[in-house]
């Protein structure tokens, strides 16, 4: 169990607590907090994180944390700033999870209607690439295009959104679960390096907060990976580099430590060699989330 | 001698002046191979409106490896890389 399903799972992963899609949890002292003290004067935006991602304040928060992020971490060896920087994220932010395919279904099914299909901004803003792969949950759905009008969004039914998931984990975009602040779920990226600035914020800059590991890890079973003629179809789809092939047994590993279980890898594999099981399978997992 | 503490990284000045519109170009966003170089709008708008304007932003700074593709794609001669 991470941290956020020991507080606001009650027995299940936080994400699937229908609990916390609620109005209850929508309208609670925790997610409405009133962001304008801590983040106004570094970034200039107010509100409680919702407004500010749902509304014209997004980009002054989604980049302008990248601007900041070289000055406020002038050494990637200073945990402290770097655990700051993270309890931060978890406690009143915008961060997110890594879930594999099935997982990211059953978000979609439980949170309440459709979703709001929106330009991914790394993509966009970091690279011109324009993919519709950032899909807005409730009440982003209804606000976000009248308050964004300089971006095109489609709205998308619960089935649509399914299919476009589907569709991203075919072309190799693993998924992730991002809330605003935990534990309400607010938007499911479909996301791939070097854009994702979630991604890079944790991957260079060690702030595991912004994109946790999923629950699950990736195992081989080797006796029927048989490296398939060397065209690793598994290796090349996984993002975070988890995955290395050993010429003299011919098969492949996957690094515990190193996977994120989004389960790309799995997706992929002609011979069924690989599978998902609970993070707990490795107790020396435990804690690297 | 000196020790200089932290990560050393490259600097990339932007000179907006020189820049002018960048929407009208994105070529170093284009040419950048690690999405070090970004775009941005130069303020927030209020809800319902449209930005007044954009800038060119650098950050993630630790991988940039100064390959001067941005400065080498800006047809202005806005982008400055620095070594530490």
């Amino acid at each position: 169990m991470c941290d956020f399903c020991v507080r606001f799972g009650e027995g299940m992963k936080w994400y699937l607590n229908p609990k916390n899609f609620s109005d209850e949890m929508l309208n609670s002292e925790r997610v409405q907090r009133d962001l304008t003290p801590i983040l106004g004067k570094s970034l200039g935006v107010n509100g409680s994180m919702i407004d500010i991602l749902a509304g014209p304040q997004r980009m002054a928060f989604e980049e302008g944390n990248g601007l900041l992020i070289d000055a406020a971490i002038p050494d990637l060896a200073n945990r402290d700033v770097i655990k700051v920087m993270g309890d931060f994220t978890a406690e009143y932010g915008h961060g997110g999870q890594v879930v594999p395919l099935e997982d990211a279904l059953k978000i979609v099914y439980l949170h309440r209607g459709g979703t709001l299909a929106q330009p991914c901004y790394c993509r966009k803003y970091y690279g011109t690439i324009e993919k519709y792969s950032c899909l807005w949950f409730y009440p982003a759905t209804e606000v976000s295009q009248e308050a964004r009008p300089w971006e095109e969004m489609k709205p998308l039914s619960k089935d649509e959104t399914k299919d476009l998931i589907r569709q991203f984990d075919q072309e190799g975009l693993y998924h992730a679960v991002y809330y605003a602040p935990v534990p309400y779920p607010i938007v499911m990226c479909n996301c791939e390096y070097p854009y994702c600035i979630a991604l890079r914020a944790r991957m260079e800059y060690g702030i595991k907060e912004a994109v946790l590991k999923g629950h699950s890890v990736a195992v081989v079973n080797p006796d029927r990976c048989d490296g398939c003629e060397g065209s690793l179809k598994c290796m090349t789809r996984c993002p975070f580099g988890a995955i290395r092939y050993s010429p003299s047994s011919r098969r492949i590993t996957v690094d515990p430590f190193a996977c994120f279980g989004c389960g790309l890898c799995r997706d992929v594999c002609d011979r069924g060699a690989l599978r998902l099981v609970d993070r707990t399978a490795f107790p020396s997992l435990k804690d690297a989330w | 001698m000196t020790t200089v503490s932290g990560t050393p990284r490259v600097t990339i000045n932007i000179d907006n002046e020189k820049c002018g519109d960048p929407l009208e170009c994105l070529k170093c966003v284009v040419a950048c191979p690690y999405a070090v170089i970004g775009y941005m709008y130069t303020k927030a708008p209020e809800p319902g409106h449209n930005p007044e304007g954009y800038k060119i932003i650098s950050s993630y700074l630790v991988l940039c490896n100064a390959c001067m593709k941005c400065s080498d794609a800006c047809p202005k001669g806005a982008i400055e890389v620095k070594l530490p």
